[in-house]
């Protein structure tokens, strides 16, 4: 993911979001107007699922969460046992997917890492958007990426917490889990999870289903029944296990250069 | 903790599809378990020293039991224990001690003792007698007890598995001269020890009879036993005398009862003949007898007259004609009277010779009569003496009866005695040995076919150990199908979309 570019990503947007942000200013967007339906309608369908090179694959996890949103699922934890990348590519590739979908659906990203990996590149052809709650009083910032999906900075919404008190923090939450449609969740490891939990916590219990990331040949047994373990502490479902492409792809390369070893270096490797 | 049910399926057992896949994953374990364990097994072979095997054959005479097969009508008549070898006694013959000890002494007093080979048939290096028995110091009973506790080794006795009663005695060491030696021992040592030991079960069974009679003897010399056998003896002859005497004069009373009885009948007919006379019916019958006559004589005198006159009137014709039916009449009358003449004439002669003899026969019937009336005194005399000598012996008898078992025991001690003194110079051993031994067999002590079974069957165990070792202790999840096995519950939705 380190060299998409996002004029490779979304080709027909790229001039258009050229001159805007340009001039860096923040433009106001009344929450009933991001969310209401004539909104919806306008919404142009995206390309961007079909940039996936193994677009197959993104149907068929897409399908299986697609699946679950009908049956009253919308908000999806995404984590891994240490794949960053394979997980937000995962989170971008379902937000592309729902996104193509005929529906419409209003599709939040939300992570505590949305300027690094391969949200980095998509953030920087974003649009700051202020969003407003309760008339006004109410309101926190979100990257859209035209009008595809948003993304939500957890840390920057985590400052809204009042000493000892959630404060807005946990109804700024409420406020975008009604008001979205679809919250794809980028899960941070374990460890950030159990040292902030007055972060985490209200995150976690707004989770309908989490999926895990694994790795062939390098995840552990341990690390995933951890997550499987904590996360069912907290009552939660888990939806399931996603493979990892890179690594895949990292092990097939191996496998064919491996091949290409003499049997008895073979043995010394 | 993985799920170790992934290694097993409901119809073969073992996952074999998994077990490959864990084959190729852990290669090293599958390469180099093997390749390890065949040098290991090849360095075994390659460093074992020869063993040298010869061996002989023994069996079990059918018909012996311990001596020939006239010592064993002798025993079985005797009722004597028929004591033969068994499997397990002639499989253990050569691991008792005794005989060990026996064949370790021979052995150090071989002339070329320094030629046998001690070491171990798994020794890799081999030793020197000297440096073997180092530790004993040349001391005799140090290394003979050193020799007894090795030879247990070498020397195996096993049965046939073709020929009943048959043993294969088998002597295994690392040098041919010690193989054939000691297999010589062996076998000369068996022969030794057998002879012993049935020599040795007659001895202890002559002296336990020995003293069992000594025993009974003393115990019926206490009761007097033999002189109430010879008074019982003296007594059955006594008794057999008298019999004799008594059926002697049985058979003279006998006699000379009948001759009283004759002499008796005789004075009586004679009385009767002299006393008698005849009766007057008789003596009318007589006359008549005597005038018929007459008459009759007359009548034929007369008929023959007139037969020579030749009358040959009808008057003289008829004259001669009554004459002769006269006659006629006369003869039968006469006929009709018997013969009353003879019976007249020997009742008078009879008399006539009684009257010469009754006198002596008078004399005669008394002797007799006092004859028979003294051996009956005789006779009453003898059977008296025989109801006091048969009272005499049932005396005898019944205190004897007491005794008898213990005297038949005696008896029979003494003749099994004779008997087991008999057997004890007839002795030969039941066991018959080959007279040619065997090839001299040189082969390793474990086969290269059986380190190569060996070494495959643990090559297995140890890659399956060693993988599914690997398995447990390899937190690393691999494919979706270890994956879904390993955490059950969690699906496998895809893989991850890729830019």
């Amino acid at each position: 993911m380190g060299a998409l570019k996002k004029e490779e990503l979304f080709p027909e947007e790229f001039e258009e979001q050229q001159d805007t942000s340009q001039n860096e200013e923040f433009s106001n967007k009344d929450l009933d107007n991001v969310f209401d339906i004539n909104g919806k309608a306008d919404k142009s369908l995206s390309t961007c699922f079909y940039k996936v090179s193994n677009h197959l694959e993104l149907f068929k996890i897409g399908k299986s969460f697609y699946e679950d949103y009908k049956n009253g699922y919308k908000s999806f934890a995404i984590s891994s046992t240490g794949y960053h990348t394979s997980q937000q590519q995962t989170i971008l590739g379902l937000a592309s997917f729902f996104d193509h979908s005929r529906e419409k659906l209003n599709v939040l990203i939300i992570s505590d890492n949305i300027f690094d990996g391969t949200y980095k590149e998509v953030i920087s052809s974003s649009t700051l958007n202020e969003l407003k709650f309760g008339h006004g009083n109410l309101s926190c910032e979100v990257h859209s990426f035209y009008d595809h999906f948003d993304f939500l900075d957890l840390h920057a919404l985590a400052e809204k917490r009042q000493g000892d008190e959630y404060g807005d923090y946990d109804t700024i939450l409420e406020m975008l889990f009604e008001g979205y449609d679809i919250i794809l969740w980028d899960v941070p490891e374990l460890n950030l999870l159990k040292e902030c939990p007055d972060v985490y916590f209200p995150v976690i219990t707004r989770f309908d289903c989490l999926s895990i990331v694994v790795s062939n040949n390098v995840s552990r047994t341990k690390d995933v029944e951890q997550i499987c373990d904590f996360f069912s502490s907290y009552g939660l479902s888990l939806k399931g296990l996603l493979i990892d492409s890179i690594a895949l792809k990292e092990k097939a390369n191996e496998e064919k250069s491996e091949k290409k070893k003499s049997w008895w270096r073979k043995l010394v490797s | 903790m993985k799920n170790l049910g992934i290694l097993l399926d409901d119809k073969t057992i073992i996952n074999f599809s998994f077990f490959f896949k864990l084959l190729k994953r852990y290669y090293l374990i599958t390469t180099l378990s093997p390749i390890l364990i065949l040098g290991i097994g090849a360095y075994i072979y390659k460093t074992q020293n020869d063993v040298y095997m010869i061996a002989t054959g023994m069996k079990i005479k059918p018909d012996a039991v311990g001596s020939e097969q006239s010592s064993k009508s002798l025993t079985s008549i005797l009722g004597a224990e028929e004591k033969t070898l068994s499997v397990a006694e002639v499989l253990s013959m050569g691991k008792t001690i005794d005989f060990k000890q026996r064949v370790a002494e021979q052995i150090y007093n071989h002339q070329y003792f320094d030629r046998f080979n001690f070491n171990q048939l798994k020794s890799k290096s081999m030793k020197t007698n000297d440096q073997l028995f180092a530790a004993c110091d040349r001391n005799k009973k140090c290394i003979v007890d050193g020799i007894r506790d090795k030879i247990g080794a070498y020397v195996e006795i096993t049965m046939d598995s073709a020929v009943a009663n048959k043993f294969k005695i088998s002597v295994k060491t690392l040098d041919a001269f010690t193989s054939r030696e000691l297999l010589d021992i062996v076998v000369k040592e068996l022969k030794k020890s057998r002879e012993k030991a049935l020599q040795s079960s007659m001895n202890e069974q002559v002296k336990i009879t020995k003293d069992l009679i000594e025993k009974k003897k003393l115990e019926l010399e206490n009761v007097n036993f033999i002189d109430l056998e010879d008074m019982l003896k003296k007594k059955e002859k006594e008794l057999a005398a008298i019999d004799n005497s008594i059926r002697s004069y049985n058979r003279v009373l006998m006699n000379q009862k009948l001759q009283l009885n004759k002499a008796k009948l005789t004075v009586e007919e004679t009385n009767i003949a002299i006393n008698s006379d005849l009766n007057q019916k008789e003596k009318v019958k007589y006359q008549k007898y005597v005038e018929l006559r007459e008459q009759i004589d007359q009548l034929r005198d007369d008929l023959n007259a007139l037969e020579l006159a030749g009358g040959s009137s009808d008057q003289d014709k008829l004259i001669i004609q009554q004459v002769r039916v006269e006659l006629r009449s006369k003869e039968r009358e006469l006929a009709s009277i018997g013969s009353v003449r003879r019976q007249f004439s020997n009742v008078e002669k009879f008399k006539e010779t009684k009257d010469k003899s009754s006198d002596f026969d008078n004399f005669n019937y008394k002797v007799l009569q006092g004859q028979i009336k003294k051996t009956q005194d005789e006779l009453d005399k003898l059977l008296a003496d025989k109801q006091k000598i048969e009272q005499e012996r049932f005396f005898f008898e019944d205190k004897m009866k007491t005794l008898k078992p213990s005297f038949a025991y005696l008896k029979l001690l003494e003749d099994k005695l004779v008997q087991l003194e008999l057997v004890k110079w007839t002795i030969v051993i039941d066991l018959e040995f080959d007279e040619n031994i065997g090839n001299m067999r040189r082969f390793k002590r474990t086969t290269i076919g059986k380190i190569a079974i060996f070494s495959s069957l643990l090559s297995f165990f140890v890659i399956f150990l060693g993988i599914l070792t690997r398995y447990i202790f390899d937190n690393r999840v691999y494919d979706e199908y270890e994956i879904s096995r390993n955490f059950k519950g969690l699906d496998i939705i895809g893989n991850t979309p890729e830019f």
